[in-house]
């Protein structure tokens, strides 16, 4: 068996993320934050340490300015809709999820309006479309890391700068960046970063989170949810501090515990020396792919400018015919279609059919790339 | 004079963090439920020497740990 759809989530995890798992219902079972005792104590570190863990991978030196949510949608739509108020003006690329643009498709029919700033056929921003399109009641800018269709990486440091320089905010979706690509929160200029947690970061689902940069006041972003957070527990109104604010009700402390030991195995391991192993393996699929006849490779085709992540189409043949096959012959696990991101296969030029995407991680070799294509080249011939 | 005293802080993220900071400066700490006599706050409060008092307090607002008060702990 291949796994090759790490982009969707990663498998397997490292046995060090579910013996954490194991740990904290075995042995820290209180309810973080909630009572004083032992047990409650234990939990709330182990949640503690693992916001400490993120803040080392972000480079941000507050570990409280790590706001723990279920997944990157749930980071989004807090941004979105804690940020933006009718009249606001946003700007977004067009090569973003669904996590992204249904909250803003909804968002435009309460008086939000929304500027989508084109990318060229591979996925890459046009920079000077972007720059053109921020006007002077922007609010946010935001971009799209990594194209989870493509692996395209974003100009996100330019882009930021230009944002800034409009008086806009800069919210990163970094899914499919986070654990690939060796970055600060810095480098990339972002006020607000969402993540998840069950993709590079090799955690559990269920888990993500948004950073928020120093930089950034609490006080322009509402919380969408409200309630019970152990903390001023005399007065009904929300807290205003850092991360209680954003995070009602009891956390996932078992989800929590497998992120912070999936990002610490993540810093031992080395990003470096993942992304270099992975840029490696995409090399070797995109050399393969140009031996398939009939395959048309989109995105960058660059190691170099788009994560793991390659998107292809064989001419003449159903996408989901392929991942089918993939899977019932060869039991190499691909994703086809349209990847939850139909404003990135329109950009890209591949809707509605979509494409067959192999999203390679830390856990694939060599081995599985040269059996992927020895499968292609089967598959691609009648 | 009281042997110990303790921080009162808001959240139970601010004193997880406030151990971590006394434990890897070599302060003596315990985590505690708060005191009843200075929050009505679920939480956690964090017991350190008295002796130590300007060390902690110099520490923990170094390192913007958001203290609400720092009180010598009543012995019980």
């Amino acid at each position: 068996m291949i796994y090759l759809d790490h982009a969707a989530t990663s498998w397997p995890k490292p046995p060090q993320v579910l013996q954490a798992m194991q740990d904290y219902l075995a042995n820290a079972g209180g309810n973080p934050g909630r009572s004083g005792h032992q047990l409650s104590i234990d939990a709330g570190r182990i949640i503690y340490e693992a916001r400490e863990a993120l803040a080392l991978l972000f480079g941000v030196p507050d570990p409280l300015r790590i706001v723990l949510q279920a997944n990157a949608t749930a980071a989004i739509n807090l941004a979105l809709y804690g940020l933006l108020q009718a009249g606001d003006h946003v700007l977004t690329s067009g090569i973003e999820h669904n996590a992204v643009m249904r909250p803003l498709r909804d968002l435009e029919t309460r008086g939000v309006r929304v500027t989508v700033a084109p990318c060229d056929t591979t996925g890459t921003l046009d920079l000077a479309a972007f720059a053109d399109a921020l006007q002077n009641k922007t609010r946010l800018v935001v971009l799209n890391h990594a194209s989870n269709v493509t692996g395209t990486i974003a100009p996100a440091a330019q882009a930021a700068a230009l944002a800034h320089q409009a008086g806009a905010l800069v919210l990163l979706d970094a899914a499919q960046s986070a654990g690939c690509l060796p970055f600060s929160m810095a480098e990339t200029g972002a006020d607000l970063l969402a993540f998840t947690g069950h993709k590079a970061l090799c955690g559990p689902p269920g888990t993500g989170g948004l950073v928020l940069a120093d930089s950034f006041d609490p006080a322009w972003l509402h919380p969408l949810m409200r309630g019970g957070t152990g903390s001023r527990s005399e007065f009904e109104v929300q807290p205003e501090l850092l991360p209680d604010k954003y995070e009602s009700g009891t956390p996932n402390g078992v989800g929590i515990a497998g992120l912070g030991e999936g990002v610490r195995w993540l810093l031992e391991r080395g990003i470096e020396s993942i992304r270099a192993h992975e840029q490696s393996l995409t090399r070797e699929l995109l050399y393969g792919l140009e031996t398939i006849p009939g395959a048309r490779v989109y995105g960058p085709r660059s190691a170099e400018a788009q994560t793991a992540t390659v998107s292809f189409t064989l001419a003449d043949m159903h996408v989901s015919d392929i991942g089918w096959r993939l899977d019932q012959e060869f039991g190499i696990m691909s994703r086809v279609g349209l990847h939850c991101a139909p404003a990135a296969h329109r950009t890209i030029g591949t809707y509605p059919e979509g494409t067959v995407r192999l999203a390679m991680g830390w856990s694939n070799s060599s081995d599985d790339i040269a059996a992927v294509i020895n499968a292609l080249d089967r598959i691609s011939r009648p | 004079m009281s042997q110990f005293g303790v921080v009162i802080v808001a959240t139970t993220s601010a004193a997880l963090k406030a151990e971590k900071l006394l434990r890897s400066a070599g302060i003596k700490e315990q985590l505690i439920p708060t005191p009843r006599e200075y929050s009505s706050d679920c939480g956690l409060a964090v017991r350190f020497i008295w002796a130590q008092r300007d060390e902690v307090e110099q520490l923990l607002t170094e390192q913007q740990v958001d203290i609400t008060g720092i009180f010598p702990l009543e012995d019980r």
